[in-house]
């Protein structure tokens, strides 16, 4: 493992390199079936777009961007990332992306989902996170339901995918809710 | 119990039930992606009547990992 940030059963989290820049990343976000639920990425992606943007993150402090790496392999895998963060009203976004297809088992992206929880309300001291997501993108309507996220509102016909109008489903987790389910006990804030 | 899991798998991978055995994971089973393994953990939950925690979702990797997890959750 190379500066893990945060460590799994099956990847562990890091910041992001000048290689994983120069790899696969800005692949995954060109390829049609990967960016079909991402939000702004309908342009095609290069490695130069994708070096201006890592170039962003060195100074971000509202975005914890980090690599996905199998640790079998020590293959970079995928990107997620924690958003937005509010540190005042401490909340955050959430996204996951598993570029590589043939990680696509349901192991990864729900071991990545659980770390960055981990991170954002035991590491980052966070309230909430939360989320937005198609209401027609099932595979991200169901992770968010296996880790109890609420569906707190919607954004009607706002996205347009494949030749129709769908809604964007608003999903929140708090932090009591998370820790409750996890035996863990809130603080007194 | 073990039975009770098979059939659960079974079902949630849209398979016969004989081809679903205590070692069937999703290198053995085609139709296990990443859809149907997070359908598995809410099913799990469901038909056990449990709330399973984050690290027992990621335990759960194949058959055999759900049989152990619903025994040390509930026994038998």
């Amino acid at each position: 493992m190379y500066n893990p940030y945060a460590v799994g059963q099956h990847v562990y989290l890091r910041h992001a390199t000048p290689s994983d820049v120069e790899g696969r990343w800005h692949e995954w976000l060109s390829d049609e079936e990967t960016t079909r639920w991402l939000g702004l990425r309908h342009w095609p992606n290069s490695v130069e777009r994708q070096r201006e943007f890592y170039e962003t993150l060195k100074k971000s402090e509202d975005r914890l961007v980090l690599s996905i790496v199998d640790k079998e392999s020590d293959q970079h895998i995928g990107v997620c990332n924690l958003s937005s963060i509010n540190w005042v009203s401490r909340y955050c976004d959430v996204a996951i992306v598993i570029g590589e297809k043939e990680f696509r088992t349901g192991a990864y992206v729900l071991e990545t989902m659980s770390l960055l929880l981990r991170i954002a309300f035991l590491r980052l001291n966070l309230r909430i996170v939360k989320s937005t997501f198609a209401a027609s993108n099932e595979a991200s309507r169901t992770i968010h339901d296996v880790f109890r996220f609420k569906e707190v509102g919607r954004l009607n016909g706002l996205l347009w995918d494949r030749g129709q109008y769908i809604d964007s489903v608003i999903a929140m987790l708090h932090r009591d809710d998370w820790m409750a389910r996890n035996n863990l006990v809130p603080p007194n804030d | 119990m073990n039975n009770k899991v098979l059939k659960l798998v079974a079902q949630i991978m849209g398979i016969p039930l004989e081809r679903v055995t205590a070692e069937s994971s999703p290198d053995s089973i085609e139709q296990w992606d990443s859809l149907k393994h997070m359908h598995l953990v809410l099913a799990i939950e469901e038909a056990f009547g449990i709330q399973l925690t984050d690290e027992e979702i990621v335990a759960i990797k194949d058959v055999r990992s759900i049989i152990s997890l619903i025994e040390q959750r509930i026994g038998g």
